[in-house]
């Protein structure tokens, strides 16, 4: 069987694409549409760094690759720290995916992040708003997270204890038990 | 055995019923027993030996009668709730260890110390060697592990429950203990025997045995206990979806229901058993196999998603009957139809010789304990076996619960199905969930995306394949031959199967991702 590059979706869209003229709507068009494969194509060729990352995470995200999606974020947080739009996606991915400890620390950089830009005289008070509204639940959410994780740590502890305990209590009363060979023991079968 | 067998159950609504957990408990109880024996050495030596063996059954018989009771509060100390599966895999085999040392230790160390003082007694009484009394206590209480150990599984779990299965041997051990101090004349036999009276009647209005509660927005339609597993039936506020649950479940289920047959969307591992009657040339009649039913999801989202003019013959193999029941119940399942197959009872393994025609699709999804796929299950022979059910051109299609398509277990089934077929098998992640599905076919390539064939146009097309076509959502594996078998990926056989070990490694990689700091 001869196997032919694109599949008749693909085709279709490439198709398309003279009526796509900017990049970016090119991608989110596509991805909309669920052309996915397509989509990362032309995301993973944008030139800034940081739009390329953003494109990438959400194309993944759409196509319901959750982790390929986080680890984006992740990449692209390493070249744009401060970006509020992949640390807010990301942190969203990390406590979707129960990643508890990453949760905690991105939302707590999301909510700096938001904090700084309400600080900022340029920046409308509803958008500042929105942004410290939603770190504030995410940081809740992750806070959440983590406290499931430190009550499994515990739980984890408890029974490690218990375990050792209740061995060492077995093998106290076996001990007991074979004192049975002891004189007094003896003596007491002697009476009996 | 009753006890030991019923102790599974206890803790399977927490830990599960893996093997691990079995492997706990079946040790703590027989650490239990040998420390129950030397004490028992120890108490016969002195006093009389039947009035303590009284004793020591009808306190045994107190703690029996309690622990369904503590199985909750106990429990619950080990495993908190909001906890996915995989995050609970630690706490499982930690969990379940404590739990039974707090538990079962006590009450099997009792009825340990009870057997050397059954030989004394009956030496002691009968006179003659201690052998000969050794022995017939012996004989005596291994058949009463028989009768224990097919009675619970068989008679008293399904029909009796948990609570009524404690109840009962509780009631046997403190019948036969008082019987002991009656005949010991002891005086304070009167007084016990009506404390145990009344106990007796007491415990008919204990209140039921306290399963987790399900996640808040759903509730219980229908729980009980078959010869296999712990089974409950939730539905949503809405009414609008059902969920089959086993054992300690926790975030995830068996089988899902909806009101409609088709597909179920959002991320349902299911759909994409509808792909292969597209992928096919029409045809009149779809035959699937479907091995491991459960309570029938697959075909009810075959039912609705097959090309128009194809009509569905499905044989449907479960091997806990009781699933059956509860899908014929709530989840639309029709069976004992002639294009309804249900082979309810069968091993998947054992049912494939008896199925006649050959197939069009063969489903395996069958998973023991949520988490375990048996190993006679996955392994290179019966893949071979699959084959041979399969018509020219069928699929197979396998679950694989996993971390993507580089966890150990899809990577291990992806390579054992690849060498089965002796062809390039397609390895699906399924978004949105922790699912993989793997593809095989008899005789003919599997499609691929890109390729000619994959695309299918339609409902089913439309809303399955895009999201699969990412680069990061598909792999082909194919077979390996002669020097290149060295890949580090095992092929698993009927001989050499590792499944236990890729699970336990598939849990703590999983776990592992996110760690790297952010």
């Amino acid at each position: 069987m001869t196997f032919l590059p694109f599949t008749a979706s693909m085709a279709l869209a490439l198709l398309c694409q003279p009526a796509f003229s900017v990049p970016m709507q090119d991608v989110a068009a596509l991805r909309d549409q669920g052309f996915y494969a397509l989509a990362l194509e032309r995301a993973q060729v944008l030139d800034d760094p940081t739009e390329r990352a953003r494109e990438v995470l959400e194309v993944l995200y759409h196509a319901g690759d959750l982790a390929g999606a986080l680890g984006t974020g992740l990449a692209g947080l390493e070249a744009d720290p401060l970006d509020r739009l992949l640390l807010w996606r990301s942190a969203r991915l990390a406590t979707d995916l129960a990643a508890a400890p990453l949760a905690l620390a991105l939302t707590a950089r999301l909510a700096r992040e938001a904090d700084r830009l309400a600080l900022d005289p340029g920046t409308a008070a509803e958008t500042s708003r929105w942004w410290l509204d939603t770190s504030a639940e995410m940081v809740a959410e992750a806070k959440h997270l983590e406290g499931v994780r430190e009550q499994q740590a515990a739980s984890e502890g408890r029974a490690l204890w218990v375990v050792i305990l209740g061995l060492v209590l077995l093998l106290g009363v076996a001990g007991w038990g074979v004192q049975c060979s002891g004189p007094t023991q003896q003596a007491e079968r002697a009476r009996v | 055995m009753v006890v030991e067998l019923a102790a599974v159950r206890l803790l399977a609504p927490w830990f599960g019923a893996s093997t691990g957990v079995w492997t706990n408990v079946i040790g703590v109880i027989l650490l239990a027993l040998a420390v129950g024996y030397v004490c028992g050495a120890r108490l016969s030596v002195s006093g009389s030996p039947d009035r303590r063996l009284g004793w020591v059954l009808v306190v045994g018989s107190g703690l029996t009668a309690l622990l369904p009771l503590l199985a909750a509060p106990v429990a619950g100390l080990f495993m908190p709730a909001d906890l996915a599966l995989d995050e609970a895999a630690g706490l499982m085999l930690w969990g379940s260890l404590a739990s039974s040392l707090v538990l079962f230790a006590p009450v099997a160390a009792l009825l340990g110390c009870g057997c050397p003082l059954a030989v004394e007694a009956l030496q002691v009484n009968s006179g003659g060697h201690a052998g000969a009394a050794g022995g017939r206590v012996l004989g005596i209480s291994t058949l009463g592990s028989l009768l224990g150990t097919f009675g619970t599984t068989h008679w008293l779990l399904p029909r009796c429950g948990l609570m009524g299965t404690f109840l009962i041997a509780a009631a046997c051990l403190g019948l036969a203990g008082l019987l002991l101090l009656l005949r010991s004349r002891s005086p304070r036999a009167l007084a016990v025997g009506l404390i145990f009276a009344v106990l007796g009647v007491g415990s008919a209005f204990l209140p039921e045995f306290n399963n987790p509660e399900p996640a808040p927005g759903w509730k219980v339609l229908d729980q009980r206990q078959s010869a296999y597993q712990r089974l409950a039936v939730l539905e949503n506020e809405a009414g609008s979806q059902r969920r089959l649950v086993v054992n300690e479940a926790l975030d995830s289920f068996q089988s899902v229901w909806q009101p409609q047959p088709g597909l179920l969307g959002g991320g349902q591992y299911y759909d994409y058993f509808a792909l292969p009657a597209w992928w096919a040339e029409p045809q009149e009649v779809w035959r699937a196999l479907i091995l491991g039913l459960g309570a029938g999801t697959a075909v009810r989202v075959l039912e609705g998603a097959l090309p128009r003019g194809t009509a569905l013959f499905s044989i449907g193999v479960e091997i806990d009957p009781a699933v059956v029941e509860l899908g014929e119940l709530y989840f639309g399942l029709q069976g004992n139809r002639p294009e309804r197959r249900v082979l309810a009872g069968l091993d998947a393994r054992a049912a494939l010789p008896g199925v006649e025609d050959l197939q069009d699709l063969v489903i395996l999804d069958c998973y023991a304990n949520n988490m375990e796929i048996p190993p006679h299950l996955c392994s290179v022979e019966f893949f071979r076996e699959t084959l041979g059910v399969l018509a020219p051109g069928g699929f197979l299609m396998v679950n694989a619960a996993g971390f993507g398509l580089d966890d150990p277990v899809v990577k291990a089934l992806s390579l054992t199905l690849a060498q089965a077929f002796s062809s390039e098998i397609l390895a699906l992640r399924i978004p949105f969930s922790r699912n993989c599905v793997l593809v095989a076919r008899a005789g003919l390539p599997v499609p691929r995306p890109g390729a000619l064939g994959w695309d299918v146009g339609g409902r089913v097309g439309k809303a399955l394949l895009p999201a699969l076509e990412v680069p990061s959502a598909w792999r082909l594996v194919e077979p390996v031959t002669g020097s290149l078998q060295n890949t580090g990926v095992p092929v698993l056989t009927d001989d050499l199967n590792a499944m236990d070990q890729l699970q336990r490694e598939s849990v703590r990689a999983g776990r592992q991702r996110w760690v790297v700091g952010a």
